[in-house]
């Protein structure tokens, strides 16, 4: 094995992971930006997707595009129903982020009770799973589409926040809410669209990305893991810079992966966090950490 | 040394439980009981080990599943291994864990508040990766070591042993908190900038409690290694951060006291819950947790002051 014959392969995946990572982030980092908390049930809302999408088409028979849109509808449902819930009784940040954790929990055991935790299931995939050569590397199409789809998504999200007068309400509450409150932002609204928007996102990732996988009750993790590492390297808030930093954390987990004959993605990211942390606390996006780094 | 605490009234009735726990296992004599207590003391180590650390400091630490695991895990490797003795299995598990606890907490204490937290809970989440990479690497067997050897023949001496590790444990405890560094974990606690203002170097303090606090509980993961005979990934699940942190909170934060009624109360519930509804338990007792963060914060240890 030499430079060149992993040349092709790393970028490739690099590439097609790194959309993929940025989907999955982009929400986490958004939500943090205009609320300022971090959503410990992003990625159980991801697996909540998956189990929905196993009962309605595989357990009902339902077709496969109602129950994508059930399974949407349901874990925005249960995302708000979990955030706003939390928010009627604390909003203490740690006592609303250990809460958010806990409903994790409860959703991963209550899968594991419902659909069993030993066995994974397999949910149905939009796209086919044949797989197709891109110079000369074997590429899943489902991930291909998965990615062009991302690419998609991204640039909606992008114009959104960028270039509408919404937008600018969202970055203005993101930069400081109390100022946006008194030029007449109702920011309980944006952060209720942004908060939908977000689970949106990340139901659509799960349907892109599961079929690839296995649905299992601890399945929540990997997505966390990567939408926090990216949110961290970004710089927490930062969402315009959750595309490169998806980049960084996707080329360190492909190289890894080729360099190191064992799973050690999430641990690849978990470093990646620390060294950022050390080197740059600000994240490449340059967020204001100094109440947070002592 | 200020050897008051022996005489306080919170010690000497922790003390009283655990006794009353040990008197209890030899007069009703069932072994699922006994096996409850000895549970019950493993995860009361586990909440007092991790509220000594993060109860007084506000530095709240959900990475003692993964120092659980490794102490769990590392008892199964030098048993098979190098074929230690049980008094130098279980230093090593506090060894390694607080080492591990040193090297970890050195980093991540450059963050505070929610982001701290964050950091830790990574921990556990990439524990199972980290073991099965290490492990392979090592060519250990990754689904864990099954066979350790029991603390004793009788569950009930077996119970006795765990209590002594309890009490000295709890002494311990006391005795850092009615001492020097008892002062400035809670100046930490209170008010960190002042601490800082004044010359003192918290980080070193917070980066020898933490290491000390990660240490204990790797002596539990250790223990509940010998008590179920196995030690296996299993530890690493978030299981063990859920019951030791319901304890610790029911118990109230900072109060060692609260968390030995509330330990008992707990798992006994949940090793008996456990044999009529199965898994429905674990979903219990996540939705109990909700409940308690939500509704009573600081705990029953109000109830008792």
């Amino acid at each position: 094995m030499n430079f060149f014959s992993l040349f092709f392969p790393i970028i490739i995946y690099g590439i097609l992971f790194g959309l993929n990572y940025a989907l999955i982030s982009i929400g986490f980092t958004l939500v943090f930006g205009v609320s300022k908390i971090l959503n410990l049930s992003y990625g159980a809302l991801y697996m909540t997707t998956a189990y929905m999408i196993y009962y309605f088409a595989v357990m009902n028979n339902l077709p496969l595009v109602i129950s994508i849109i059930f399974s949407i509808i349901l874990t925005i449902a249960i995302g708000l129903g979990i955030f706003y819930t939390i928010l009627k009784f604390t909003i203490n940040p740690m006592i609303f982020m250990v809460t958010m954790l806990l409903f994790a929990l409860l959703l991963q055991y209550i899968y594991s009770y419902l659909f069993g935790g030993q066995v994974g299931l397999i949910i149905p995939s939009l796209f086919s799973n044949i797989s197709i050569s891109i110079f000369g590397v074997s590429v899943n199409l489902s991930l291909l589409s998965s990615s062009i789809i991302s690419v998609f998504l991204l640039f909606i999200v992008s114009f959104w926040i960028y270039k509408t007068s919404f937008g600018r309400k969202i970055r203005a509450t993101a930069e400081d809410p109390e100022i946006a409150e008194l030029i007449g932002i109702n920011t309980k609204q944006i952060i209720l669209i942004v908060l939908s928007v977000s689970i949106l996102l990340v139901s659509i990732a799960s349907i892109l990305l599961v079929p690839m996988q296995e649905v299992t009750p601890t399945m929540w993790v990997d997505p966390f893991v990567i939408a926090f590492a990216v949110s961290i390297i970004g710089g927490l808030g930062k969402f315009e810079w959750a595309i490169p930093a998806a980049f960084i954390v996707s080329f360190a987990e492909v190289i890894s992966q080729y360099l190191i004959p064992y799973n050690v993605s999430d641990i690849v990211a978990f470093i990646i966090v620390i060294l950022f942390i050390i080197i740059f606390p600000n994240g490449i996006g340059g967020a204001k950490v100094e109440s947070w780094i002592s | 040394m200020n050897l008051g605490y022996l005489k306080s009234k919170g010690f000497i009735l922790s003390l009283l439980i655990i006794l009353i726990t040990v008197i209890l296992s030899f007069v009703i004599n069932s072994p699922y009981l006994t096996l409850s207590f000895l549970i019950s003391d493993i995860f009361i180590i586990m909440a007092v080990g991790w509220d000594f650390s993060s109860g007084t400091t506000n530095y709240i630490n959900f990475g003692i599943s993964f120092f659980f695991g490794i102490g769990a895990l590392f008892t199964g490797f030098f048993y098979y291994s190098f074929h230690l003795t049980i008094p130098l299995l279980i230093t090593q598990a506090f060894l390694i864990s607080s080492f591990s606890g040193f090297l970890i907490t050195i980093v991540t204490l450059k963050v505070r508040g929610v982001f701290f937290t964050l950091l830790s809970l990574l921990l556990p989440l990439i524990g199972t990766d980290f073991i099965l990479a290490f492990w392979t690497v090592l060519k250990m067997p990754t689904i864990g070591y099954y066979g350790l050897p029991s603390l004793s023949n009788s569950l009930q001496i077996s119970l006795i042993y765990i209590s002594i590790f309890l009490i000295v444990i709890i002494t311990l405890i006391y005795a850092l908190y009615s001492g020097h560094i008892g002062l400035i974990l809670k100046g930490i606690g209170d008010d960190e900038e002042a601490m800082n203002a004044q010359g003192i170097n918290t980080f070193w303090y917070k980066v020898l409690i933490f290491s000390i606090s990660m240490g204990i509980v790797g002596i539990a993961g250790s223990l509940y290694a010998f008590s179920t005979s196995f030690a296996g990934i299993d530890t690493f699940g978030l299981e063990f951060l859920l019951f030791p942190m319901i304890i610790a909170i029911f118990g109230g934060k900072g109060k060692i006291l609260g968390s030995i009624p509330a330990g008992y109360i707990i798992i006994i519930l949940s090793q008996y819950l456990q044999l009529y509804v199965g898994q429905l338990t674990l979903i219990s007792f996540a939705a109990f947790a909700i409940i308690l963060f939500l509704f009573f914060p600081k705990g029953i240890s109000r109830w008792f002051s």
